[in-house]
């Protein structure tokens, strides 16, 4: 008997592949079950996210390429040279490559904790329609483990590693929690939508969107579920606000000191932080100066980042470790061929 | 060992304990648990102390650190419970290891405690919890500045880190130096009715007094500056660093 693995992911193919093989969440369970019946194999457990489609086998015989690729062209309905794009695996090889996926060493952002979640529920889908045999519950029941171990015992999953999760982790370093916190966008680039975005995802309520083009900012607050103001009164608005972006096209400082300086009292000298995402830059750097502004351009916010992925990459021998270490304990499972 | 040996020792093991546990993000929640073992380690000493010594420990010289760090530690369960800023104990822990050592290294001498008048012993026991609210928020005062200053000079990581957010630690630092003017009130009413009852015989107070009344007329101005005029997080901090140095200063100047 043997475990299997095969699949694609963002390394060995493009959006366009990975898009045609993509299985729906509500489906994944019956599709598991399908290819259990018509590869005769006795279990099945198909992992589908944005990143990868991978698919664990257990069987008491070597599945071959061609097996999968029938059906592989069935479901995407498209014929392309799949084994270009297929990655296999088999015994101890695919036990650790799960482990490494479920501890989110094989993710786009190292280390990030999504992807648990994805298996647990691929496989609990898998589960619930009865698509999986002793040894793959074995298998993802260890896996789980090795996760949990992982995020736990290693700084793996510490530091952000993007812009707007940059932002969102000074945000909770200056706010606590962003539920109270109102936004203000300056300027309707993509930039300001995606930081903005990941600090709504925290619970940032009060989104308020000024522009030069008024009808972007409708778009932009609408889109948000926020509010849009006129750009030349959005000074106004920022006596009540606790967070800026500011990503606009413009060629001079939008926002001055003096501008900040002459609302300190009205806001009663609370905490603003400032994030300027434009180049050239929107916010006078000398607003740093003001007691209670933290402001990060869009270098010190790169910067950071690149830290938080250094950080992470650190990690990943001890998180080897652990996963080497896990393997020798579920043997039994893993070493099967 | 007696039972107030192994109360003290407790209570040290535990505070030393919550003071590990900010090694590790993942050990941190267990702070508020540690320093939970240390208030109820001290208050049952405290009890016994009070019984044997037939008055309240306040009024014990050499009891009032322990006084003290017991009143630090049930405000700690006041603000600690919310998990950010229950990494504020981790930091008022070591306050709590030298309060503890302090009152066992000089025990009081028996037959040294002197009678003392109703009013003074109500100035003692609410003067101290004061001090307690005071102590606690010189930990999250010396903790904010930190915090402002790494996040002013972009340092997101570093040897300290897991600090509480500048606005929890804002509002907590304002409550607890509230309630530490709210105990001062009694505190200094008391010592009031004191003098005046005693006004006869009376010719110096001590300067603790007087660093008292002082620190009550600063932290009062400083608190109607805060909520009227508003103060950015900086400004309070420092404002009330100085206040607190101005109080030890005055305390030092009268021995």
């Amino acid at each position: 008997m043997s475990i299997q693995c095969i699949g694609l992911n963002f390394r060995t193919a493009g959006i366009d592949v990975r898009e045609k093989l993509a299985f729906s969440s509500v489906s994944v369970g019956n599709d598991a079950l399908v290819l259990r019946e018509q590869l005769g194999c006795n279990g099945v457990v198909i992992l589908s996210t944005c990143n990868r489609t991978e698919l664990y086998f257990s069987s008491d015989f070597q599945l071959e390429s061609q097996d999968f690729e029938a059906f592989l062209e069935k479901k995407s309905g498209a014929k392309l040279n799949w084994k270009s794009f297929l990655e296999y695996r088999h015994g101890e090889d695919a036990c650790q490559h799960l482990f490494r996926v479920v501890s989110g060493l094989e993710s786009m952002v190292l280390g990030e904790t999504e992807i648990f979640g994805q298996v647990k529920n691929a496989y609990s889908k898998a589960l619930e329609s009865g698509a999986t045999d002793g040894i793959l519950n074995k298998l993802f029941q260890t896996a789980f483990r090795v996760g949990k171990k992982v995020r736990t015992e290693t700084e793996i999953t510490h530091g952000a590693t993007s812009v707007g999760s940059v932002a969102v982790e000074l945000a909770e370093r200056i706010f606590g929690d962003l539920k109270q916190t109102r936004v203000l966008i300056l300027g309707a680039g993509e930039m300001s939508r995606v930081t903005a975005q990941s600090l709504k995802s925290r619970g940032a309520s009060g989104i308020f969107v000024a522009n030069r083009s008024h009808d972007r900012a409708i778009k932009l607050a609408e889109e948000m579920g926020g509010k849009a103001v006129k750009f030349s009164e959005w000074i106004d608005y920022l006596i009540d606000i606790d967070i800026v972006i500011a990503s606009t096209a413009s060629p001079h400082h939008v926002v001055s000191r003096a501008e900040i300086e002459a609302i300190r009292k009205k806001r009663k000298y609370r905490s603003l932080f400032m994030i300027d995402i434009a180049l050239p830059r929107d916010i006078a750097p000398d607003c740093a100066e003001i007691d209670e502004v933290y402001l990060y351009d869009l270098d010190t916010l790169q910067e950071l980042a690149n830290e938080g992925r250094v950080r992470r990459q650190r990690e990943v021998e001890q998180c080897e470790r652990i996963i080497t270490n896990m393997m020798i304990d579920c043997g039994e499972v893993c070493f099967l061929k | 060992m007696s039972v107030n040996e192994t109360g003290l020792s407790l209570g040290i093991l535990l505070a030393v304990l919550a003071s590990i546990c900010g090694f590790r993000p993942e050990w941190q929640k267990w702070v508020i648990v540690a320093m939970t073992g240390v208030s109820l380690a001290l208050s049952a000493v405290l009890v016994l102390q009070g019984m044997d010594d037939g008055k309240c420990p306040s009024v014990n010289p050499m009891g009032m650190p322990l006084y003290w760090v017991w009143s630090l530690s049930c405000l700690y369960l006041l603000v600690g419970r919310d998990y950010r800023m229950s990494r504020l104990g981790i930091w008022s822990a070591p306050l709590v290891v030298i309060g503890i050592l302090i009152s066992w290294l000089f025990p009081p001498a028996s037959g040294e405690m002197e009678t003392v008048s109703f009013w003074v012993h109500g100035y003692y026991s609410f003067g101290i919890i004061a001090l307690g609210a005071f102590g606690l928020s010189f930990v999250a005062t010396l903790l904010g500045a930190v915090q402002t200053r790494r996040l002013k000079r972009h340092r997101l990581n570093g040897a300290i880190g897991g600090l509480p957010p500048i606005r929890s630690l804002d509002r907590v630092l304002r409550q607890l130096v509230f309630v530490g003017f709210c105990f001062l009130v009694p505190a200094l009413v008391s010592l009031g009715i004191e003098i005046w009852v005693s006004s006869a015989q009376v010719v110096e107070f001590p300067a603790y007094w007087v660093a008292n009344c002082t620190l009550f007329v600063l932290v009062g101005f400083l608190l109607l500056v805060a909520k009227f005029r508003g103060l950015s997080s900086k400004n309070f901090h420092w404002s009330l660093l100085t206040v607190f140095s101005i109080w030890i200063i005055l305390i030092f100047l009268g021995k």
